[in-house]
């Protein structure tokens, strides 16, 4: 037996914890100038002593988050903004509930849930198919309203379209000029090197001051008494509703998108190459990938994506174009594809979820709580959403 | 007064707010954190302003409000950026959001009310007379005269002190600023809390002197307009002045036209501002093609001493 061995090992066994023991004294008692904090300074022994007990790090091995996160997010955006909710003097489990039972209580706020929903799937595809590249297009808002202006102009200046055309006709042109505004915002980033970011939020301005402009300009209804509105849409260009509630044809729209999305991304050339440029750009653009051309198409199908989202809005919902028509849409949009992780199948519920989150914040409104409460809850649950993303790839250990 | 006259003073007016959210993203770039949540932080900075000046009408109060607040929203995107390392680009696309609807909400009680006093002004009598620098200077509010210091200062702080040299260090090469012994995450903790600051300042100044009552998103990205003029004044605080005032005269162009009464119609005159934005970004993307854009070349990259990514 190795005589040695017995002090050697015991050393090893009380080290840590002489450690710990020393490293919690400089936490307790660190002010500066204490004795502890100056003896941990002036002992050059230690070099490495560790500041605190334990170490919050990167898990190397970590493989993303794991599929509770977002639940978890949502709960801890609830629980911040109640804080917000009780400072505002209201009990914020009354609003929770009064805001659940708005907007899921009732078959007709769960048919307002679906309508709002609608809008908030098609643009929430537009933007994850743009997030999977990295394209950080926030401009869903103003392609959307670009879209309604489009589909609004068939029916100013094609009134007499027959009823099967005009649908059509409509859909294809608040498509392309959803397109065109997501181009406007590409062709700068591609040719110019310019962030999409700024590009596409500045549209969003322009697009708002060019409705505006239309309704209360050249297109309001003569016989409106100035109500900021085009005049009622026609019986062939409103989208067909079902029975006698709100919902309306662009559901259909809406989920056929997203399964064609999740087929295409899947199974085709384009979806190869958009998830390899996800994946590693640098990899993409080695293998001859033409990274310039798949930005060029990926907003101008993002930007049609939305663009039906406004089409349906006016053919579907308000049946006119008008002052107002999207309560920010386009960027409820971001967090509910932040939520559903950009997947197409996350997509559907959480647009369904988000579209509640609307109806619950108009509900609440009946008890004197402004509306603005559902665009709080959603900052806050992106906000909490990112950072359980990255927690979750963390792990606690003991400093060495 | 004549047309350029009054263009100027606008201009100073408009792009005084700009001008101090740019800085402040100027400090927070610099530090290599992108700060997005420009719009977001300005806002609440805005709204806690309008809040706290109302409710207690005191004018200090406010603005430690505002200090407060757009501090702790700093603190927040320090810690998404730095410590957890979470995408900067996402992690300011939140913090707007968030912003936004904060805000909105917290804002609901006071929007439209007018403020209990106008911010004072720096009375310059001399200047009375001289034709044009005494109605541009001559009563300009504190808020101002101190932007222009801050500017200058700013300059001097990034380009003139050895502060500045461990900025730019860790802006540019975080893992050398390390090894020179620069605490990098803590200096960087401390140049995004600094920053926000600014930018809530420079929301307070939109409320407090630009336009004194709330409203709902009342910044109308001009949050967004400072994050393009980061990248127009090539993350320099002078040019930063130049070009906030730039911005500001073509936000108050489009009024000044209309007052002249021309024939376009308003809205059209009120894209004037997004419409630059875009087109000289635009312009500088296609002048500075295969150059360098200025930006610190670590911008957006998370540094964790010996870990890599």
């Amino acid at each position: 037996m190795n005589p040695t061995s017995g002090p050697a090992g015991l050393e090893a066994v009380l080290a840590p914890a002489r450690q710990a023991a020393q490293a919690s004294a400089s936490l307790a008692g660190g002010a500066p100038g204490s004795p502890a904090a100056a003896a941990a300074a002036s002992t050059p022994g230690a070099a490495r002593k560790p500041r605190f007990p334990l170490r919050f790090e990167l898990d190397p091995a970590g493989k993303g988050s794991p599929w509770w996160t977002p639940i978890v997010s949502v709960v801890a955006a609830l629980l911040i903004c109640a804080v917000f909710i009780a400072a505002n003097g209201m009990n914020p489990l009354t609003v929770y509930a009064k805001m659940m039972n708005g907007a899921f209580g009732s078959s007709f706020g769960l048919t307002e849930t679906l309508v709002k929903a609608i809008p908030l799937l098609l643009c929430g595809l537009g933007v994850s198919i743009a997030y999977r590249i990295s394209v950080w297009n926030i401009g869903a808002e103003g392609q959307l309203l670009a879209g309604a202006m489009g589909a609004t102009a068939i029916t100013i200046y094609l009134p007499g379209l027959s009823l099967w055309l005009t649908i059509p006709a409509m859909l294809l042109a608040g498509i392309a000029a959803g397109a065109l505004w997501g181009l406007f915002t590409a062709i700068p980033r591609t040719y110019f090197q310019v962030n999409e970011l700024i590009t596409s939020l500045m549209l969003n301005y322009i697009a708002l001051l060019a409705l505006n402009y239309f309704v209360f300009g050249p297109w309001k209804d003569p016989k409106g008494f100035n109500f900021p509105g085009t005049p009622m849409f026609g019986d062939n260009q409103m989208l067909p509703v079902l029975g006698d509630t709100r919902l309306h044809l662009g559901l259909v729209f809406a989920v056929g998108a997203v399964a064609l999305y999740a087929v295409l991304i899947r199974y085709t050339r384009w979806g190869y190459e958009l998830r390899l440029i996800g994946a590693n750009p640098d990899a993409a653009r080695g293998a001859g990938i033409n990274i310039r051309k798949h930005i060029l198409i990926v907003m101008a199908v993002s930007g049609g994506l939305a663009g039906i989202a406004g089409m349906a809005e006016v053919a579907g919902v308000s049946h006119r174009l008008m002052y107002g028509i999207s309560p920010g849409y386009g960027y409820t949009a971001i967090i509910v594809a932040w939520l559903a992780k950009l997947h197409p199948a996350g997509l559907l519920v959480t647009s369904f979820l988000f579209g509640g989150l609307i109806v619950g914040g108009y509900s609440v409104q009946t008890i004197g709580m402004p509306s603005s409460i559902s665009s709080m809850i959603q900052g806050a649950i992106l906000f909490c959403l990112i950072a359980g993303d990255m927690a979750a790839r963390f792990r606690i250990r003991r400093a060495a | 007064m004549d047309f350029i006259t009054l263009l100027l003073a606008a201009a100073i007016a408009s792009g005084t707010p700009l001008l101090i959210a740019t800085l402040g993203g100027i400090l927070s770039e610099r530090a290599g954190i992108i700060q997005l949540g420009t719009e977001g932080i300005m806002l609440m900075g805005a709204v806690s302003a309008c809040l706290v000046y109302i409710r207690s009408g005191s004018l200090w109060a406010a603005l430690a409000a505002v200090v407060l607040v757009s501090a702790a929203l700093g603190l927040v995107h320090a810690f998404m950026t730095v410590t957890l390392r979470a995408n900067h680009i996402v992690s300011g696309l939140a913090m707007t959001l968030f912003g936004a609807g904060l805000s909105a909400y917290l804002g609901k009680p006071v929007a439209g009310q007018p403020l209990p006093g106008a911010f004072p002004r720096l009375e310059l009598a001399f200047l009375d007379g001289v034709p044009f620098l005494g109605p541009i200077f001559g009563r300009l509010d504190w808020f101002t005269w101190i932007s222009f210091a801050l500017a200058l200062g700013l300059h001097l702080l990034i380009h003139r002190t050895s502060w500045g040299l461990h900025l730019r260090a860790m802006g540019d090469n975080p893992a050398t600023a390390d090894v020179m012994g620069i605490p990098v995450q803590a200096a960087r903790y401390a140049y995004v809390v600094g920053g926000a600051v600014l930018i809530g300042l420079a929301g307070a100044n939109m409320l407090l002197v630009y336009s004194p009552t709330w409203n709902e998103g009342m910044t109308a990205g001009r949050g967004w307009i400072a994050v393009a003029l980061i990248i127009f004044a090539r993350w320099n605080p002078l040019r930063a002045l130049l070009c906030a005032y730039f911005f500001g005269a073509l936000d108050s162009i489009g009024f000044r036209i209309q007052l002249e009464g021309s024939l376009i119609p308003s809205y059209f005159l009120k894209m004037i501002p997004y419409v630059v934005t875009i087109l000289v970004l635009m312009y500088l993307g296609w002048r500075g093609r295969g150059k360098p854009s200025g930006s610190p070349e670590s911008l957006g990259l998370p540094y964790i001493r010996e870990q890599r990514l």
